[in-house]
């Protein structure tokens, strides 16, 4: 081994008990960056643990707080993008007035919860994936755009280069397409759908 | 009274939750959602159906790919 990959394999073990909880809490925050505060978190760690020695005990307190700060270092290169941008035709105003993606546990439309209970609290992440794998490709690609990243329909049809109207019409059809799924498969796996929800 | 009924209300259900209507239609649909408990049920599953699918593992990058991303970025600075 050489002595690099020591170093690596080293690190690796030491920082290896704390991916699955990092990667969770990155997930509450915005999932458009949620991947890179992983990422940008464990290089900063990693780095860290070359010059100190780490204490398990105290390492997640630690590599919240370097999330944090890696999320306002986001934050603040997401403004000056927008600011960039300006003149675009997307603008990023909303986003950029967002105050820190950490404190965004997921993305304002998503807050409202409800008390009532239906079908979808038994759902779990294997009829989600079923469901989701047998859209059609082009329906996948706009509900991880629109659902998952939480782009905008103007964004979307710039990425996917489309009228924004075709924007709207096609993420009304995969999310029908989807909740259709959805119910299907929770009828075949033996999960109660209620009257109004088919 | 809303000028809204169920159908106009269900067309629009994902603008109005992706928050891409007009204010003057957005209006529309709180009234009609204020006295509808079918229409608001709709909702409420369609929201649940958004959290499910944002939290769930498809087509997440693994743990494993992002270390190894991790690495290999850590890699590249230790370079420069």
């Amino acid at each position: 081994m050489s002595e690099r990959d020591e170093y690596f394999k080293r690190l690796d073990d030491l920082l290896q008990p704390n991916y699955e909880w990092l990667r969770n809490e990155c997930r509450k925050t915005n999932p458009k960056y949620r991947d890179e505060l992983f990422q940008e978190t464990l290089v900063r760690a990693m780095k860290y643990a070359k010059n100190y020695e780490f204490d398990q005990d105290s390492i997640r307190g630690w590599l919240k707080v370097v999330m944090k700060n890696q999320s306002r270092t986001i934050n603040s290169a997401v403004r000056k993008e927008s600011f960039k941008r300006a003149d675009n035709v997307v603008t990023f105003t909303e986003e950029a007035e967002e105050s820190d993606i950490f404190d965004e546990i997921v993305p304002e439309k998503y807050w409202q919860q409800s008390a009532e209970d239906t079908f979808m609290g038994e759902i779990d992440d294997d009829i989600i994936n079923k469901a989701l794998n047998s859209l059609d490709e082009e329906f996948q690609d706009v509900i991880r755009l629109n659902m998952i990243q939480g782009f905008t329909y103007a964004e979307i049809a710039e990425i996917l280069n489309i009228p924004q109207n075709t924007v709207g019409s096609r993420v009304s059809r995969a999310r029908k397409k989807l909740r259709k799924q959805l119910i299907e498969l929770a009828k075949e796996y033996g999960i109660k759908v209620k009257d109004e929800e088919k | 009274m809303s000028l809204f009924d169920c159908n106009l209300v269900m067309e629009k259900i994902y603008e109005y939750l992706d928050q891409e209507l007009a204010e003057t239609d957005k209006e529309q649909i709180d009234q009609h959602l204020a006295d509808c408990n079918s229409c608001r049920a709709e909702f409420v599953l369609e929201q649940q159906i958004t959290q499910k699918i944002i939290s769930s593992s498809w087509n997440q990058i693994s743990i494993d790919e992002l270390v190894q991303r991790s690495f290999m970025q850590l890699s590249a600075e230790e370079e420069n």
